[in-house]
This record gives C-alpha cells, sequence and structure tokens, in this order.
C-alpha cells in the first residue's frame, strides 16, 4: 500500500504492512499555523534548514551555513518537527564529533570529512584541484557527505522512537575504493558515535508520540513488552496500560492493547482483566471493523468460577454494546467478584398477622405461667393443707399470733414461721448444716421443709424465697418483706 | 407500647440475651414466629396432665431454636407443676448401652430434676423427702398418731411398711428394690445416719456400680444398670404424680450424637429403645411422662444412619403426606421448627427495642427502617448464610441498642457496617459426614 507521502529512500525493516497515515487536522494546523505570530514574510532562501532552525537550535554561523546545504527527503517520520530537531541535533553532534575526534590522515585537511571529500572528487572525477569543476565537485561531494550523515542520524533517532522502518542510506558513490575510504574514515566512526550516544536524542514527547503511533501501528508492542516484563502490581500495570493506550489514541491497533493487557492481566487481578476486556470491547465498537476477540477459554475459566459470574458479565457486555456507556460497564465488573448485596423483603402485612399470632401467643403463655391459684391448692390438698391441717393441732395456742405477723394467705405452718423467724434472728443467713440440726430436733426433713416453704411463698414472690448459697440458707429481705403482714 | 411485661422480666430478657442465654423469666415476650408450635406444645401438655404421655422430636438445623424451644417447654412445664430433667446425648451416654453409658445418661436426668422451687435442678432429694412426709402424714392419720410422734423409733416399722406399700403400689417392675432404698432413706433420717441416706439416693441416681457394693451399703439386690434405667424412670414418674405433680417431663438435647454413634448395630439399638418410649407413650403403657428429643434433620431423615435408617420409626415419624410449608400438622410427632424469616425477625427486634426502652426508661431514637437496615446489613456479612443464627442478630441488636443509649450521637450506619459474624457452630457440626461407619 502506497500512502501519499510515499519516499522512495526508505526501506521498510519493521515487517510491518504500510498503514495509510492520517495527520490529524488539530496537529497539523497546530503545526502549519503557529497561534499568535504573524504572517511570515516571504524569503526566498526560508526554506533552507540552517535559516530554518537558526533560533530553535541557536545555531552559530558554521552550523547555520552547513545546515543550509543539507535537505530532507521528507517522509512522515522526519516530517514530524519534534523527530525532525532531534534529528539535527544529533547531525550536529555527529559533525562535531568527527571534526574533533576523527583527525585527517594528511595535515592539510582540517576535518576528516575535507579529506574524504578531497579523496572522493579525485577518485570520481579526477579533477584538476585549481579547476572551477573541482572546487563546485568538492563542494557537492561534501554536502552529500553531510547528507548522508544527516540519514544516518535519521536512523538513529527512528531506533531510539522504536521505529523499525529505516531510511536508505546507501552511499552515491558506488566505488568501491571510495566506499571502503568512507565506511572507514566516516561510518564505521559514525556508527560507534550514534550508538554510544543514543541517550543524547530525547524521549519523544506526548504528542509526537501519538503520531509516532498513529503511524506505526505495531510500536506499542516493545513499550508493552517492558510494562509486562516490569509487573509489580496491577494497580501500576492499569497506570501505565493508560498510558500507552492515550499515546496511541490514534493507532487503529489501540484495542489490542486492552485486549493484550487483559490477556495477561487476568493471571493476576481478575477485575483488571475483565476491565480491560471491556475497555478492548468500547474500542473493537467503535473501529471501522470489529474482531469481538474473545478471551481464551482457559483464561475464561480462571475468569469465572461459576456460571453466574460468566452470565453477569455478559450482561455487562450486552448493555455495552447497546448503551455504548463504558463507565457503568467497567463499575458493575467492579462488582461482579462481590459477594451479591441479598435484600430483605419486609411484607407489612406478614410483619402484622406476626405480631397478631405474638400476642395471641404471648397470652397464651402468660395464661399457663402466671400462678394458677385453683391448680396450686388443688395440689397442696393433697400434700401441706393435710399436713397443716394435723399440725395445727399441735402448737394451736401461738397460731393466733403468728399468724399476724405473716400473711394469712400464706397459711405457713408454725414450724415453717418459727423457720422464717430464725432467720430473721440471723440476718437471713442460716448455714445449712445448723438448719439441718434444727430441723432434726423437730424430726422433719430438711430439703421437703425447705421446698415447702418456698413452694407456699412462690405465689406471692414469683420467685424462690429460701435460696442456697454455698453452705448457707439465705433469703433476701425484700423477699421477706413481702411476707410480712402489715396491719 | 409494650403490653404485659413486668420490669423484673424486662431485665432478666435484656441481660440474658446480651449474653446470648435464655432468660429465666419473660421467654414469652420473645416467643415470635413459634405460635403454632407452642400451641401444639401446650395441647400435649394438657394431654399428658390429663394422663396420657407423649414423645416429641423438635426438629431443626443449628440455630433453628431448638434450644430456645427446649427451654421454654422446660418454663411452662414448671409452672404447670411438672417435675422437669434436662439432659444433653453425648458421646458418653445413649439410651441404650451395655457399657454404662445409658446410666450415665439417667444420672445425669436424675441429677437435672427441676421443681418450681428449684428450677436449676437437683430437687430429686427434696421431692424424695416430700413424698415421704407425706407417706408419715399419711400414716399418722390412718393410725391416729399425732405428726411429731409418729417420727419416733417405735414407729420406724409402721413408716416402712407403709412406704414399701405405697411404693408397690405405684411401680411395677424392680419397685420391691426402689421402695428399701426409699425405706433406707428414711431410717437414715431416723436415725441421723447420713451415709445410709447419701447411699440411698446414690442407689437411686444410678451411682452404684456393683450389686455387691449396693448389698453392702444398703441391703438391695440389684442396681439401677443400662438394661433398667428406662423401668426406674417410669417409676419415679408415677412417684411424682403420686406425690400429685402433673408429670415427669424429660427433655434429651443434641440427639445428633446418637446419629454419630459409629456402630450400626449399637446405633440401631439406640433407635430401638426410641421406639420402646414411642410406643410407651402413645400406647398408654405409662401415664404423664411427657418426653422430647431435639435434633437436626440429618438425625431424623438420614436414610443411612438417621431416625429413619431404622423402618419402624421412620413409619411412625415420617411427616404427615398432606402437610406443605403453608398447611403444617403440629400434631404430629415430629415438629420441624423453620428458621424464623425476615418478617418474624424483624417483629421479634421491635419487640426486643421496646423491651430495652422499658428496662432503660429510655426511648431510643431507632426507626423501623433502621432495623430494616441493621437486618440487611446483618444478613449481608461475610459468612451470614453459612451460621448467622438468631442468637447472634439478637445480640449484636442489643448491644448496638447499648452503644446508643449511652452514646446517642453514635453514627448508627457506621456501627451496622462494623458487625461481624462469627461462626459459632460446635466444631464438629462439620465433620459429620466424615464419620466412618463400623
Amino acid at each position: 500500500m502506497q500512502n501519499e507521502h510515499h519516499d522512495d529512500s526508505i526501506i521498510d525493516v519493521s515487517g510491518n504492512r504500510d498503514i495509510p497515515i492520517d495527520f490529524g487536522p488539530n496537529l497539523r494546523t497546530e503545526e502549519l499555523i503557529p497561534e499568535n505570530t504573524p504572517p511570515p514574510q516571504y524569503d526566498p532562501e526560508g526554506w533552507k534548514i540552517g535559516k530554518k532552525y537558526i533560533r530553535k537550535l541557536s545555531l552559530n554561523h558554521e552550523q547555520t551555513a552547513m545546515l543550509d546545504r543539507l535537505w530532507f527527503a521528507d517522509n512522515v517520520f522526519n516530517e514530524i518537527e519534534y523527530c525532525r530537531i532531534q534529528i539535527l541535533k544529533q547531525f550536529l553532534r555527529a559533525v562535531e564529533y568527527l571534526h574533533t575526534s576523527c583527525i585527517p590522515v594528511n595535515k592539510s585537511y582540517a576535518t576528516v570529512i575535507e579529506e574524504l571529500s578531497e579523496i572522493i572528487v579525485c577518485l570520481q572525477y579526477n579533477y584538476r584541484k585549481e579547476s572551477l569543476n573541482y572546487r563546485y565537485t568538492y563542494d557537492a561531494v561534501q554536502t552529500e557527505i553531510f547528507n548522508h550523515i544527516l540519514k544516518c542520524c535519521e536512523n538513529n533517532v527512528r531506533e531510539v522512537y522504536g521505529i523499525k522502518r529505516k531510511i536508505n542510506t546507501d552511499f552515491n558513490y558506488p566505488n568501491p575504493d571510495i566506499l571502503h575510504q568512507y565506511n572507514r574514515k566516516i561510518v564505521s566512526k559514525l556508527e560507534v558515535f550514534l550508538t554510544e550516544n543514543q541517550h543524547q536524542i530525547l524521549d519523544a514527547d506526548h504528542r509526537t508520540n501519538i503520531i509516532l503511533n498513529e503511524n506505526n501501528t505495531g510500536r506499542w508492542k516493545t513499550k508493552f513488552e517492558t510494562i509486562k516484563e516490569d509487573y509489580s502490581n496491577s494497580i501500576a500495570f492499569e497506570r501505565e496500560i493508560s498510558r500507552l493506550a492515550e499515546v496511541n489514541i490514534k493507532n487503529p491497533s489501540q484495542d489490542m492493547i486492552f485486549f493484550e493487557a487483559s490477556k495477561f492481566v487476568a493471571k493476576y487481578d481478575k477485575i483488571g482483566a475483565l476491565k480491560f476486556y471491556l475497555h478492548y470491547v468500547d474500542k473493537d465498537l467503535n473501529s471501522s471493523k470489529s474482531d469481538k476477540k474473545q478471551l481464551t477459554k482457559n483464561i475464561q475459566k480462571s475468569l469465572f468460577t461459576t456460571t453466574e459470574q460468566l452470565n453477569d458479565f455478559e450482561k455487562i457486555l450486552n448493555e455495552l454494546m447497546l448503551t455504548r456507556d463504558l463507565a457503568k460497564a467497567l463499575e458493575k465488573s467492579a462488582q461482579l467478584y462481590l459477594p451479591k448485596r441479598k435484600k430483605i423483603v419486609i411484607d407489612p402485612d406478614a410483619v402484622e398477622n406476626v405480631q397478631k399470632q405474638h400476642s395471641g401467643t404471648v397470652a397464651l403463655l402468660e395464661e399457663y405461667l402466671k400462678d394458677d391459684e385453683a391448680e396450686n391448692s388443688s395440689i397442696r390438698t393433697e400434700e401441706p393443707d393435710e399436713e397443716e391441717e394435723l399440725m395445727i393441732n399441735i402448737s394451736y395456742q401461738n397460731t393466733e399470733i403468728k399468724t399476724q405477723k405473716y400473711l394469712e394467705d400464706l397459711k405457713l405452718s408454725d414450724i415453717q414461721q418459727e423457720i422464717l423467724e430464725l432467720f430473721e434472728k440471723q440476718s437471713f443467713n442460716i448455714p445449712q448444716s445448723e438448719m439441718a440440726v434444727f430441723l432434726q430436733s423437730k424430726n422433719l426433713f430438711m430439703g421437703s421443709t425447705i421446698d415447702s416453704i418456698n413452694d407456699l411463698c412462690f405465689e406471692t414472690l414469683d420467685d424462690i424465697l429460701i435460696e442456697e448459697e454455698d453452705e448457707y440458707f439465705t433469703i433476701n429481705t425484700d423477699y421477706y418483706k413481702k411476707l410480712l403482714n402489715n396491719d | 407500647m409494650i403490653d404485659n411485661i413486668k420490669p423484673k422480666e424486662a431485665t432478666s430478657i435484656i441481660n440474658s440475651l446480651v449474653s446470648g442465654v435464655v432468660p429465666k423469666i419473660g421467654v414469652q415476650h420473645i416467643t415470635v414466629g413459634r405460635s403454632e408450635e407452642i400451641n401444639a406444645f401446650i395441647s400435649a401438655l394438657e394431654d399428658v396432665k390429663n394422663g396420657h404421655s407423649m414423645a416429641k422430636f423438635w426438629i431443626g438445623d443449628f440455630g433453628s431454636g431448638k434450644s430456645f424451644m427446649l427451654h421454654l417447654l422446660n418454663t411452662v412445664a414448671l409452672k404447670q407443676k411438672f417435675v422437669v430433667s434436662n439432659a444433653d446425648f453425648t458421646p458418653d451416654n445413649r439410651l441404650y448401652s451395655n457399657d454404662g453409658k445409658s446410666v450415665i445418661l439417667y444420672s445425669a436426668i436424675m441429677d437435672n430434676i427441676a421443681i418450681q422451687t428449684k428450677p436449676e435442678g437437683g430437687a430429686l432429694q427434696t421431692l424424695l423427702e416430700k413424698w415421704i412426709e407425706q407417706v408419715i402424714a399419711k400414716t399418722a392419720e390412718d393410725h391416729r398418731i399425732s405428726l411429731s410422734d409418729i417420727r419416733n423409733d417405735q414407729y420406724l416399722g409402721l413408716i416402712q411398711n407403709a412406704i414399701m406399700k405405697t411404693v408397690s403400689e405405684i411401680t411395677e417392675v424392680g419397685g420391691f428394690d426402689f421402695g428399701s432404698v426409699i425405706v433406707k432413706y428414711y431410717e437414715g433420717y431416723i436415725k441421723g445416719d447420713e451415709l445410709l441416706r447419701r447411699n440411698a439416693l446414690k442407689w437411686l441416681k444410678g451411682e452404684y456400680k456393683t450389686k455387691t457394693e449396693a448389698r453392702q451399703d444398703l441391703g438391695v439386690r440389684e442396681i439401677i444398670n443400662d438394661s433398667n434405667f428406662y423401668d426406674m424412670l417410669k417409676n419415679f414418674c408415677k412417684f411424682f404424680v403420686s406425690m400429685g405433680y402433673s408429670g415427669f417431663m424429660i427433655n434429651l438435647d443434641e440427639a445428633i450424637n446418637l446419629y454419630k454413634i459409629s456402630t450400626a448395630a449399637a446405633r440401631e439399638k439406640n433407635y430401638e429403645k426410641i421406639l420402646s418410649i414411642y410406643n410407651d407413650c402413645f400406647q398408654g403403657k405409662i401415664s404423664n411422662l411427657f418426653i422430647n428429643f431435639a435434633g437436626t434433620k440429618e438425625f431424623l431423615e438420614n436414610e443411612r444412619r438417621g431416625l429413619f435408617s431404622y423402618q419402624a420409626l421412620k413409619s411412625r415419624l415420617e411427616t404427615n403426606k398432606f402437610e406443605t410449608l403453608e398447611i403444617r400438622d403440629f400434631a404430629q410427632p415430629v415438629i420441624k421448627l423453620t428458621p424464623l424469616d425476615h418478617n418474624e425477625i424483624f417483629v421479634l427486634l421491635k419487640k426486643l427495642k421496646l423491651i430495652f426502652d422499658f428496662n432503660y426508661k429510655t426511648e431510643l431514637n431507632i426507626s423501623d427502617d433502621e432495623i430494616f437496615a441493621f437486618m440487611e446489613e446483618m444478613f449481608n456479612k461475610p459468612g451470614a448464610s453459612e451460621f448467622l443464627t438468631p442468637r447472634e442478630v439478637i445480640r449484636d441488636f442489643l448491644n448496638i441498642l447499648n452503644i446508643i443509649r449511652q452514646n446517642p450521637t453514635v453514627d448508627k450506619k457506621q456501627l451496622f457496617g462494623d458487625i461481624e459474624i462469627s461462626d459459632e457452630r460446635p466444631n464438629d457440626l462439620v465433620l459429620l459426614d466424615s464419620i466412618e461407619e463400623i
């Protein structure tokens, strides 16, 4: 494929097919008509490189004159102003190097370039040294040499900027002796210099990178490999890929950056992989020819452990294709692996029903948990009442006085009252052993006697009166007061 | 507003629930979502009071409220003048064995015997003495001897005879030895022989290991062992009823331990024992006995090692085939406790908020929407679906109420967000499937 800026001097060594170059209208406009500058006055020599860059490169007179003799074989690379400046700077450094470091064998020449120019003129044309032809040819040859150095510098800058295609640097004089001398005196030295001094070429700036990537659609791969090799964490990776994508904004292969990033990061960061894939789909949808590449089955398996997750992601993709709302899709994908938030539904009717049923339950249980006098008495009729009836006969004379002290409803027997009074006398704390001796003397079982008092008082207190604490029987004084007849 | 709650009940509810235990009193106020189950239980309780016997199986997963229900049954039964005892099945006790594991269960039941005035258990001695008192009173009346005189040594024979006669009237199997031991207890009391009394109690609790020892100490031929403990429980049931109690309720929790018995034959023998208890209860061979088993669905329905592996029990305990999730039959011996649904928990939390306010005489600013938000937060915490129980929901809710009460300006949303769910399941629950059959 040819583009409108086709240049025969460029040899494609990248193996990439040519991509039509579209200079962004904004960029071109910016380059052609700088803002706030008065319209340039016509300068017949203004096209000359030295004149053009005298200020930008702060050229001295000699440098200007030298550059004025040169010309660029225009191509998409060196037409980028930033690249052109870097080429020229590298050229000036290279010439400076040749002037200062490559000493001519014949001391009558100031520089090795002059020496070689003389050799070429002699070998190629054999003009008389003082003749006009000689002078003219000598200048032309020297210009050829400088232009060749300029081309080598351009290739040098291309290399630094990751452009695999190089321009043709065949020297114009195919004579083997000339080529030998030229290679020995200039090219071999220049190659060493350019290799060692690549670092002096400034990195391409943002705008340049955008243009370079637009024209060299596979250029991102080198940087992508570096990012992959330097992987330390998903956040840093995401940031780097984002930068790379940004400078490939005009690259029609930009979607592939996201696709490859998604594939790579899948083993480290699932959400990151999904995000990159969404970016890929988004870019792919916007491209003229949609690829709709799928992640491999293995990657899909590692990303989606359940079919629910896969289905959810498919939903996100379908929605993205429909709405083209990438931000929303990204937000949703970030939630994909979060446990699903369960929604609780409260049904007001059901709540009311539960409340109603609960009220019924409370009422029913209240009924069963309250002290049922009838039942208590029915149980007691078989035991304490009989006991009481019989015991009243034993100490009848004291009953009237005693019943006045405690509530009559309690129906405490004499011995039970006696026990309570014993508690009162002993500060409501009696050792169990002492109580056992006391009750033994009355021929009474300790367990059943204490229980019978508790049983009689339970209805009034709704709790146990005499409690066992370690080796003691104790009575809560508040409870005791409740048993007293205040009248 | 909250009706019918007493301050003491409110305090007990709040304090107990914050500690993750069921309150001693006031439990009726937090019994939300269990109306049908309670109706079924109350009806069964009435039947037992009227002389029937009942065996119920309370089946539910971890956290479904089995232990809460047993606690409630316990509370209601005590109030209804039942003698109640609770025991857990463990790897060391079971219903059938021939290496003493059944007597261990029996001893646990006897140790935990509770009555209203001794709700914490240990009431066997009291009941025994109450019963003897009754016999003494009756004998005194029959022979027209004063109550103080009849306790004299000279009437010992009279009382002994009366005890033996009464015991033989109420017991069928092993009654002679049972009566003899009670006589020994009385002798020990009258003669001030504390050791004799203690030995008699030791015998009744099934703590004698050899017949020789029992004969030396008490002069009885038999001891309570793995094969006769159930007869002895039945004797006690009659004994308690004769004293005027409504019946004997035995609650056996953690029945999964029977499921876990690794020997198929031993497991089957235990299920056979459950079958004989079941048959005794429902065929009218015993009166006033109410026995409850609580276990998981696995314990009941696992066809390989659960109750359903025993065909005779499966046919008796299978769900009424006409029952659905909506149409329940609570008259069945098996009562399945389904976990509380969100509506029920919502009502429960609202109720707890009211009880909390009542207890602390405050009025916390927590709306229904905030209760709802709290619930949603709880159910969305990691692990909630696996092991969130009402116990935890309640405890966290009350803890949050406590924080808000003391720090009214606190950010409630953040409090809800800080909740963490912990796995409170017993460690061995997850290992059930790994039990190897021997």
